[in-house]
């Protein structure tokens, strides 16, 4: 015993792993004892409520490739991926760049008041989008009289779009502050060195402020492709996956597949993948972003 | 550091350990314990329901019923929604802490619990027998029954008939709700010729349905396809045990009834339809649950909306209708003893005895403005004076014995939804139609008959 405390000495410290103890608890409690129960799970067909609970091996993973629900979850993730990223990125810094041009007097202020959406439940948002685009709503009311009527959520683009909108609109503000602690942080020097270089406006952004920034945007890349991998109250609340399972996510069929369909362990299955292809995904993400930053990175 | 340091820093780490998992341990303590029979009672995850229920287990609890000597002690909390309340009941038996009773129950979910072993047949049950006599339930049951057996001890009914814009249909010169295809056409083509008139009132469209574009809302099948296929088919069910039993015919007629009206179903979402000053259609399935909030809204029963029954082929047919109806279940789990389901046992045979059973059912009409499942609801003289104040509800219960609940089978969901696919691409072809005649649904039913198979296994 004594010679195994002094070699839990040697490495670190009894009090160090102690102190370590509470957090490696919680992660067997309630990450791993979870992660190996859903992998479990995923090999049954049970629904968590019967008393049989059949292996099936492999069974619910094989199912996974001709389930169309599934194949266009798996698309869809990259269809919110693109536009989510790329107009929360450009929304993002432009809020970042206005509100860092604004006088320190209103800048907090300001930046605060962007980062409002962020706080608003999914569910009140939806709500209100719900309420927005209804028939009888002062927009539609309005559209009809000058002779469109709007179908919003039977078009399979127009409701992909209301989705991708409120996401946007949603995370701008919040991903503005990595963008404008990232604009802050750069020094007065280099803008001072940039003047006498003569590089200002756009020359001075894409040269030198956008590079001085490139760590931030990778952080904001990865985490951006994460969120557009588990969406789910807006689709569940505003589409229900459809049209036509244009706006179905992951998340969505782990949901309906566990908790509708009572297929508790095909839900597991589907949780499984879905894990495996975020997981693979953000590597993709940020091996490309590293790459980016190595080049153009300062 | 000391040695002291390093002994209350191990007695804080653990106490911190020890506190942060206390929640994970070992179940609550046993529901049976000294004297007396803890019996959890679930009601469905309303105020309405939760207050009516928390009036029936006090009186019952002040009764001081006994089981193997023990008091009983009803004690009742909300279904948990996590994130529906099926799946907070799934979530209460893989947990093994399902309630020992609870109301809320389709036939539908309950074929999925009857599968899964978690809940007890009644049919053979001398109490049960007894709340059938006591409540009329006879002519009712066999609706109810799952692979022969009876599961669910039924509550409530909504029958999903239509609910009309009275005062369009005066408008149009239709004094009487239409009962009839030839009736229903009859309107359609009123409403057709008469577009401008029905414009300036606020009426836009004939047949307001969000959900019949929404394959994803399988439940409201049951409320839209499956209600006319039954005022159709003359109540023929749809699935029989593992065998999809519809009649293609008349599913293709089905389809086709929703198709005629072309270009005046509406299918945007209007949140509160009969709540608007000037409701935008003709009808709608009925929503027995917003009568109370339609009376405070200062909407008159035959004056601005009328409960009609659902259109059946010809004069004469019986109008047969979907029930939204739920009911008590009692589950079997491994927390729940003997004596704890005997205790349950003992709260429906009070709540429903030859005594009680009519006050029971009175209470929750007025508490919550649903029609109780009984066979004797137009004719029990407990009822008529409620009824009286509420011509709404004694028109809704004249379709009470008509009315047919939800397909029993533990798949019900796959099986709605694909259908709702079916139903939802066919009628993406005839929205924008302004002829009478609806286009031939024969490809889009005969593709619903095999998506149907397959999502549910059904031969």
């Amino acid at each position: 015993m004594k010679e195994k405390i002094d070699s839990l000495k040697d490495k670190g410290g009894i009090l160090g792993w102690l102190f370590n103890l509470p957090y490696i608890a919680y992660s067997i409690v309630f990450f791993l004892i979870p992660l190996i129960w859903a992998i479990w799970l995923s090999s049954t067909d049970w629904n968590l409520m019967s008393n049989d609970k059949n292996f099936v091996g492999l069974d619910n993973f094989i199912k996974l490739f001709d389930d169309p629900r599934i194949k266009a979850a798996f698309m869809n993730s990259f269809r919110y991926l693109v536009p989510i990223v790329i107009l929360t990125f450009i929304s993002g810094m432009i809020i970042g760049l206005l509100v860092h041009n604004l006088p320190n007097k209103i800048k907090g202020v300001t930046a605060v008041l962007f980062f409002i959406p962020y706080l608003t439940s999914g569910v009140a948002v939806s709500v209100v989008v719900r309420y927005f685009f209804s028939y009888n709503s002062a927009f539609n009311v309005f559209l009809r009289g000058k002779g469109m009527s709007i179908e919003w959520f039977s078009d399979p683009k127009l409701s992909f779009a209301i989705i991708v909108g409120i996401v946007v609109w949603k995370m701008s503000g919040y991903y503005a502050l990595f963008f404008l602690s990232a604009l802050e942080s750069i020094s007065d020097d280099i803008h001072d060195a940039c003047k006498i270089d003569g590089a200002i406006g756009m020359k001075k952004f894409i040269n030198v402020t956008l590079p001085m920034m490139i760590p931030t945007l990778t952080t904001v890349v990865v985490l951006l492709a994460g969120l557009a991998f588990g969406l789910f109250t807006e689709p569940y609340l505003l589409t229900g996956g459809g049209p036509n399972l244009a706006t179905t996510t992951w998340q969505l069929e782990i949901y309906n597949t566990s908790f509708t369909n009572f297929e508790s362990g095909y839900g597991a299955a589907i949780a499984i993948a879905s894990a495996v292809h975020i997981f693979i995904t953000i590597k993709i993400v940020t091996y490309a972003m590293g790459k980016l930053n190595k080049k153009y990175g300062v | 550091m000391s040695k002291m340091t390093k002994i209350i820093s191990i007695i804080t780490l653990s106490t911190i350990m020890v506190s942060s998992l206390a929640g994970c341990g070992s179940k609550a303590e046993s529901a049976a314990a000294g004297d007396v029979v803890n019996v959890s009672f679930w009601t469905a995850p309303q105020k309405v329901q939760y207050d009516y229920w928390t009036t029936k287990t006090e009186e019952f609890n002040k009764t001081n019923t006994k089981v193997n000597g023990k008091i009983i002690k009803m004690e009742i909390q909300q279904m948990p929604e996590t994130p529906s309340s099926e799946a907070g009941i799934q979530n209460a038996l893989a947990t093994d802490s399902a309630p020992a009773i609870s109301e809320n129950i389709n036939r539908g979910f309950a074929k999925t619990l009857q599968a899964a072993d978690a809940i007890y047949p009644l049919e053979a049950e001398t109490w049960f027998q007894d709340i059938v006599k006591n409540r009329e339930l006879e002519k009712i049951m066999p609706g109810w029954e799952i692979e022969g057996k009876q599961y669910v001890l039924p509550q409530y009914v909504n029958p999903m008939v239509l609910q009309w814009n009275t005062k369009a249909l005066k408008e149009l010169g239709v004094e009487k709700a239409p009962e009839t295809i030839a009736e229903f056409q009859a309107v359609l083509t009123k409403f057709r010729a008469n577009k401008d008139k029905m414009k300036a009132m606020g009426v836009s469209h004939v047949f307001y349905r969000n959900s019949l574009i929404r394959p994803d809302q399988w439940w409201d099948r049951s409320s839209d396809f499956q209600n006319m296929y039954l005022a159709l088919s003359g109540g023929k069910p749809w699935v029989e045990g593992n065998k999809l039993v519809l009649d293609k015919e008349l599913t293709k007629e089905t389809f086709e009834f929703f198709g005629s009206m072309g270009d005046t179903l509406l299918t945007s979402e209007i949140p509160n339809v009969w709540a608007e000053e000037k409701p935008a259609v003709l009808f709608t399935i009925a929503a027995p649950w917003e009568i109370q909030a339609l009376r405070e809204g200062g909407k008159k029963y035959g004056e601005d909306f009328t409960y009609g029954p659902m259109i059946v082929k010809k004069q004469g047919d019986v109008a047969y209708n979907f029930a939204d109806s739920k009911g008590l279940v009692l589950y079997k789990d491994a927390n729940i003893t003997d004596e704890i389901h005997k205790g349950s046992v003992e709260f429906v045979k009070w709540l429903y005895n030859k005594e009680n059973s009519a006050q029971t059912d009175l209470e929750w009409l007025k508490a919550t403005k649903m029609l109780p499942v009984r066979g004797d609801l137009a004719t029990n003289e407990t009822f008529a004076p409620y009824l009286k104040e509420y011509p709404e509800l004694a028109d809704l219960a004249i379709h009470v014995p008509n009315a047919i609940p939800s397909m029993p089978h533990d798949k019900m969901a796959q099986i709605q939804e694909a259908l709702g696919t079916q139903l939802s691409a066919y009628l993406k072809t005839t929205m924008t139609s302004t002829d009478i005649k609806s286009k031939d649904a024969t490809k889009y039913v005969d593709d619903a008959f095999a998506a149907m198979k397959e999502a549910g296994g059904l031969e």
